[in-house]
């Protein structure tokens, strides 16, 4: 028998849901993973490892750096159903952006790839620009501001070599710290952690979660720039680094 | 109870603890050159009055130069960059005829599984 308060937890229950959804449907990035022995680019959230290969169009910029931070002749070749690294030679990083177009969700939930010129009933709308950064080594000089990415997170000082060290970050959007940007200390194993929110400086302090691969997401939403069309833009930007095992 | 036989069982899977493991084969060279290991590949680099030598193995054994497209990338100290093919001999040997880089060189060794288009490179300091 369903009571009044059971409705209500239902109700709770169904809101929640809608917010996971929203949250889930403009929460996607992209970054860079080892699959098997190549570099892949990957694009999804958490365990989710979605089409990359169908949002390569998507792709604004892709560069590829030795350890120098010079450039490397790379680019993304399609691997059946992965993206992945091609390079002349060895890269100690990579870096990519990605314009993911405007979206509006309007009141019966689903989102468009469109609008608000389309769907002027939209509850919201807002441009997504993604980026990532994928370091290969434990990088031995500063990691520098990169083209394209407009929002960045960069290590402060080196990176622990052990899980668990408090690793400090700062965030750059459009070439400066900035405060507020929120930010998700591990985006594959647990993305639905509540994020730490940059300081003045533009910093945070996490714990470096993983003695392995380590994704960390930034992201950060300011005004439209074109008002007529969304109400927002949300750049989202990763950092990965391998923090490496014993010998075997 | 402690038996004699269980204490010397037990000092043996020690020892065997602490013998170093390559879990995809062994590093030691096998030609007299530098070893280096990207994912399960190893590569052996050696170079020989003919040129430079290659040798792949896997698990330690012998992958056929044949399934590869090879090439080598060396560095010399002053910058100079050049690209020289690695042409497939028998069994697990590529050569790079003719190649003998400068001490201080970098060589970068890149193949490519001619079956998966997988590309690995192997990079060697030379001294």
């Amino acid at each position: 028998m369903i009571t009044r308060s059971s409705r209500a937890v239902f109700a709770a229950l169904a809101a929640a849901g809608t917010l996971l959804a929203a949250t889930a449907a403009s929460g996607h990035g992209i970054w860079f993973a080892k699959r098997a022995t190549q570099l892949a680019m990957i694009y999804g959230v958490g365990a989710d490892d979605l089409d990359a290969v169908r949002r390569l169009d998507k792709l604004t910029s892709f560069a590829g750096y030795d350890e120098n931070w010079q450039p490397v002749e790379a680019e993304l070749r399609v691997s059946g159903v992965i993206p992945i690294v091609d390079s002349a030679e060895p890269v100690a990083a990579v870096a990519a952006a990605m314009n993911y177009g405007i979206w509006s969700k309007t009141p019966d939930g689903e989102w468009h790839n469109a609008g608000l010129d389309k769907h002027p009933d939209a509850v919201t709308s807002e441009r997504t620009m993604k980026y990532a950064v994928y370091l290969a080594k434990l990088p031995t000089t500063a990691v520098p501001l990169l083209p394209e990415q407009t929002l960045q997170v960069l290590p402060v000082g080196s990176i622990p070599e052990q899980k668990g060290q408090p690793l400090t970050l700062r965030v750059y959007y459009d070439g400066k710290p900035v405060a507020g940007a929120n930010v998700l200390a591990d985006y594959i194993n647990d993305p639905d952690q509540t994020p730490l929110t940059t300081d003045a400086a533009g910093e945070v302090i996490v714990p470096v979660r993983n003695q392995g691969q380590n994704t960390v997401v930034a992201y950060f939403v300011v005004p439209s720039s074109e008002p007529a069309l969304y109400e927002k833009i949300e750049h989202r930007a990763s950092l990965t680094f391998v923090l490496p095992h014993l010998p075997e | 109870m402690k038996t004699e036989p269980t204490r010397a069982a037990l000092a043996a899977l020690l020892l065997t603890a602490a013998l170093p493991v390559y879990a995809h084969g062994s590093m030691e060279p096998r030609h007299g050159g530098a070893v280096q290991m990207t994912g399960e590949i190893v590569f052996e680099l050696v170079p020989t009055a003919r040129g430079l030598s290659v040798y792949l193995t896997e698990e330690d054994e012998p992958l056929a130069a044949s399934k590869f497209t090879a090439s080598v990338i060396v560095t010399a100290p002053s910058g100079a960059k050049t690209t020289h093919a690695l042409v497939a001999q028998n069994g697990n040997l590529f050569l790079a005829p003719g190649v003998r880089p400068a001490r201080g060189s970098r060589v970068v060794v890149r193949i490519i599984d001619k079956a998966t288009d997988a590309k690995s490179f192997a990079t060697f300091q030379l001294t």
